[in-house]
């Protein structure tokens, strides 16, 4: 019942505060961001410039091949210009790459230089073999130089041949890849959705105490573990309302927001009471939110493990993020794995809980005016 | 000093004045009181003579400069104590003074010696948020009068202040006024006004309802009745009788002459009655 | 004037320098810088991650590591176990006389192709030595992702001192000190710069040293910091008007957040949106200020071009202090 009641007043407090309609306001616009500006997939072709110094035949042979990926196009005539010149260039398209071919060796040189997309001639050999010169800008890893240099090695039937009969066993099927656009909701709703919380209940508190209603709340028979709790309650729905907001829009009704509700409570109850923990070190916010920002700057690194998927370090699967991003995914996933998302909603429920009751002691002995 | 005709005000630029048809003069050297319950108008007047508010209607000069086209170095003559102690909490008590005298173009005082002055001695180098209320009150004042202002505006001079602070405060104030300071004090405490001030003003609703001297305005409106105290026979008695009234001027000599005197007070009426009897309203 | 300007900067550094919040403003742009040099490295080295059953195939795996990333688990279950997780590692695994690939199932299609290709080239028995082919660089070793992180922390870092400027606003308001100063010969335009100098000064340190530690030795820093002092700007009027308007950090902060939508957006749509679609992004201060950087880090571009950006800069920042002008000067009464 005092809980109840505690609930309803700080609901009512945040309700007359101004932050409370900046979270509400930002999900919005991060919602029309997501559905307007952000498209369905990112269309991002890479650019090459190529030569072919080659007898007719072979060059004929070559453009058909490049055409081959993209039946019923042609090449379309351009110019580029760099360094005051301006060269004439056929311009190949296929599905991820733009491909200008050009007539000589020293327009690709100079394009790939001014223009810092890789540059290739193809030539001849001394034994009548197809030899390829790259120009790259020399930030490229070793692998990728690596295998630069041994991929037209084969010939491109025989290989293209072996690649189709390449077998390749995946351990689940019927899997749908996530557009763009849902593959940034994720991280969206992670950072600016559950982590919030750490901020917003370390302010919270510092209000309090500026204001005297600490010292108010200290002499009513009402413990501090109900005033915390009821706080985090405040801050959950804002967290939930915001989170919703984001999803609802881009996925629908196509998930399971059951799911989705339950992780949000469970990493939105962890952020918040870190935040509390942090702020009962303190006595000012500001130096609650110093440690708070590197907490969030650390809890960010995820994040670009996420959006790179080759860059996936051991440690960084350590960091909180990093199951918090994978469950989001797994739940907008159209053949996800439910029981990831339950079991980390259940692991942040109870990592919450053990923090909390480590709050509310630290709590008791601190909170005074 | 100080010449204000015909000011007005209002927060909400309408018709609903906070300060009404204001005008007065403040001389040379003068403690100028204005006394007033809240909300009459008392910051607002100051607030205009110093510059913090916009002046909207009225001509108004201090230290020689009209307040409608305020020059930066007025500030260089001007001082002034907030009633709401408005020091750096993350500062010094000497670190604030330090850096306020760097605002301005006048030869300033020694911040330690301000601060000895004002009972903070020992205290220069605790920051301001550790300071107690009246401490903070009394860096406020030691502030004021860092660039030795020939104008000194005073607001709430002694409050929070224990007695023995408020006198050494009030002796402070009196020892400018001797060097020729010009002094506009602003207070709801009658004692300090009727202690200090050459000439107060009454305020209410935005409107001066008089101004005259203290001593004038105890003559005028205080009754001429002596309050005696004495024990007779074993018993204590009080009378309360007049100094004009034959009767009671005889019978008050006998009381002193034929009985031993506990305490004897002459009732003049002090400001705060004065100001009731004026206005019909109190100074809280 | 300038000296009361001084002062005012003087007094805001010193009282800056005592708060962990405000300290941690100044470095943790230099302690994100090293984390880059830190981190571009092993992203940059971004090629697949393919897990191989150890001890089975030696030469496989020495093969593979010079394509791939390569772990070596202890058994075919665990190569199973190991693709299952989280993360997009392949298997490749034996099947009689030939390999598979093994896959979760979500794996981008690019990541799979790798795979692909890098077994059918080692059953190809096609080896590095006998390569037909000749690399020639251009020397550059800043990769793009590094160049676009310090893009982003150098816009990041302008935000900050808008903060930095807000927080000290807000003190002054805090404290009530506005009032006091309002009755010295210190002007409201002195004021104003003097509290705006710091975040300039804080941008623009900053800002050199983050483009030092992550070695861009050779960027024109007169462009750089050009750059930087015109998108101070906005930073500056939005820290006055969050410092005077809002009654607590909290308040300030959270109108601060907001601008990271518009400078999130700017850099995401220069980065992805193509073409002709960055029109919609002329807008933003932000926009100019990252494609500005982007050519002063990439060495390209004139200082016609340059002028050019932080002309339309400091046009846009005039325009949006126009209108928030009457709201800072009532909040300096």
């Amino acid at each position: 019942m005092k809980l109840w009641s505690s609930f309803k007043k700080e609901l009512i407090l945040a309700s007359r505060g101004f932050y409370f309609y900046v979270e509400l306001g930002f999900a919005i616009v991060l919602m029309l961001v997501v559905l307007l500006a952000i498209p369905e997939n990112f269309r991002t072709r890479t650019v090459e410039y190529l030569h072919l110094d080659l007898p007719s035949q072979g060059q004929e042979l070559f453009i058909d091949a490049l055409l081959e990926e993209d039946p019923g196009s042609s090449p379309e005539t351009v110019e580029l210009e760099t360094g005051g010149n301006i060269y004439e260039a056929r311009l190949i398209q296929t599905e991820e790459q733009e491909i200008y071919l050009l007539d000589s060796e020293e327009a690709v040189r100079e394009l790939a230089d001014s223009e810092r997309n890789p540059g290739i001639v193809v030539t001849l050999d001394s034994q009548n073999r197809l030899f390829y010169r790259y120009y790259l800008q020399g930030y490229e890893s070793a692998r990728l130089k690596n295998l630069l240099s041994i991929v037209f090695n084969e010939s491109s039937e025989v290989l293209q041949q072996r690649l189709e009969q390449q077998e390749v066993r995946a351990l689940t099927t019927g899997f749908e890849p996530l557009s763009d656009r849902e593959n940034t909701l994720p991280p969206i709703v992670a950072f600016s959705g559950s982590l919030m919380g750490m901020f917003v209940m370390a302010a919270y508190i510092f209000l309090d105490k500026k204001e005297g209603v600490i010292e108010a709340y200290a002499v009513t028979s009402s413990s501090i573990g109900i005033y915390i709790l009821s706080k985090v309650f405040v801050l959950l729905l804002t967290t939930l309302i915001s989170g919703l907001i984001i999803i609802m829009p881009v996925m629908g009704f196509t998930i399971n927001y059951g799911l989705v509700i339950l992780l949000l409570l469970a990493t939105g109850f962890f952020a918040s009471v870190v935040g509390l923990l942090v702020a009962s070190f303190h006595d000012n916010m500001t130096k609650a939110f110093g440690v708070i920002y590197l907490l969030f700057f650390i809890l960010m690194v995820p994040g670009i493990a996420y959006f790179i998927p080759g860059w996936d370090p051991f440690w960084v699967r350590l960091i909180p993020t990093y199951p918090i991003l994978q469950a989001f995914r797994e739940i907008i996933l159209p053949a996800g794995d439910i029981s990831y998302p339950l079991y980390t909603s259940a692991g942040f429920l109870a990592a919450g809980a053990a923090l909390f009751v480590l709050t509310d002691i630290r709590f008791k002995r601190t909170l005074r005016v | 000093m100080i010449k204000v005709k015909g000011l007005y005000h209002s927060y909400l630029r309408n018709n609903d004045y906070a300060v009404r048809d204001v005008n007065f003069e403040v001389g040379e050297g003068e403690i100028f009181g204005f006394l007033g319950p809240s909300g009459a108008g008392k910051s607002t007047t100051q607030g205009i003579l110093t510059g913090l508010l916009q002046l909207q209607k009225g001509d108004v000069t201090v230290a020689g400069y009209d307040i409608k086209k305020l020059k930066r170095k007025m500030f260089n003559r001007i001082g002034m104590s907030f009633e709401q102690s408005n020091v750096y909490s993350k500062m010094t008590a000497r670190e604030n003074l330090n850096f306020y005298r760097r605002l301005f173009d006048v030869e300033t005082r020694d911040p330690d010696e301000l601060l000895d002055l004002v009972g903070l001695k020992g205290k220069e180098n605790i920051r301001t948020e550790e300071f107690s209320k009246g401490m903070k009150h009394r860096l406020t004042f030691a502030r004021s009068m860092i660039n030795n202002p020939t104008m000194w505006f005073l607001d709430e001079p002694t409050t929070g202040l224990d007695p023995a602070i408020a006198a050494v405060i009030k002796d402070i104030i009196k020892d400018r006024n001797r060097e020729g300071v010009t002094v506009f004090l602003t207070t709801h405490n009658m004692f300090i006004a009727e202690e200090l001030c050459d000439r107060v003003a009454f305020i209410v609703d935005g409107v001066i309802k008089l101004i005259d001297s203290p001593r004038n305005l105890r003559l005028q409106y205080g009754e001429k009745l002596v309050e005696v105290e004495y024990s007779h026979n074993g018993q204590v008695k009080k009378d309360c009788l007049s100094t004009i009234i034959d009767k009671d001027k005889d019978k008050l000599e006998k009381i002193i002459r034929e009985n031993e005197i506990i305490t004897m007070h002459t009732k003049e009426a002090n400001l705060e009655q004065i100001f009731i009897k004026v206005t019909g309203r109190g100074l809280a | 004037m300038l000296k009361r300007i001084w002062f005012i900067f003087i007094r805001d550094i010193r009282i800056n320098l005592r708060e962990f919040m405000t300290i941690y403003m100044l470095v943790i742009p230099l302690i994100l810088a090293v984390g880059i040099n830190f981190l571009t490295p092993s992203i940059n080295d971004t090629s697949v991650n393919l897990a191989l059953v150890e001890g089975e195939n030696r030469e496989q795996v020495r093969y593979f590591d010079d394509f791939a990333h390569i772990e070596l688990m202890a058994g075919k279950q665990e190569v199973e176990q190991r693709v299952g997780a989280r993360d997009d590692v392949i298997g490749v695994l034996s099947s009689g006389d030939s390999y598979y690939i093994l896959t979760q199932g979500n794996e981008p299609q690019s990541v799979v192709e790798y795979a692909k290709l890098l077994n059918v080239l080692y059953e190809s028995d096609v080896q590095l030595e006998d390569a037909r082919s000749e690399i020639v660089e251009f020397g550059r070793t800043v990769p793009p992702v590094k160049k676009m992180l310090v893009n982003i922390l150098l816009l990041l870092i302008t935000m900050l001192a808008g903060m930095l400027i807000s927080i000290n606003i807000l003190e002054e308001k805090v404290d009530q000190t506005v009032a006091a100063i309002n009755v010295t010969p210190t002007s409201r335009r002195a004021f104003i710069m003097g509290k705006g100098f710091t975040g300039i000064v804080v941008a623009i340190v900053s800002s050199i040293a983050v483009i030092f530690i992550t070695g861009f030795y050779s960027v024109n820093l007169g462009q750089a910091a050009l750059v930087v002092l015109s998108v101070t700007m906005i930073s500056l009027i939005i820290g006055f008007l969050q410092g005077l308007n809002s009654d607590d950090f909290m308040e300030a902060a959270g109108s601060v957040k907001l601008l990271f939508l518009p400078m999130a957006g700017s850099i995401a749509g220069y980065e992805f949106v193509k073409g002709n679609w960055q029109i919609f992004f002329y807008w933003s201060p932000f926009y100019w200020a990252y494609r500005a950087n982007d050519m002063i880090l990439s060495q390209s571009g004139t200082w016609l071009q340059l002028v050019l950006y932080v002309g339309i800069i400091a046009v846009i920042c005039a325009i949006i202090y126009a209108l928030l002008a009457p709201r800072i000067a009532k909040g300096l009464q």
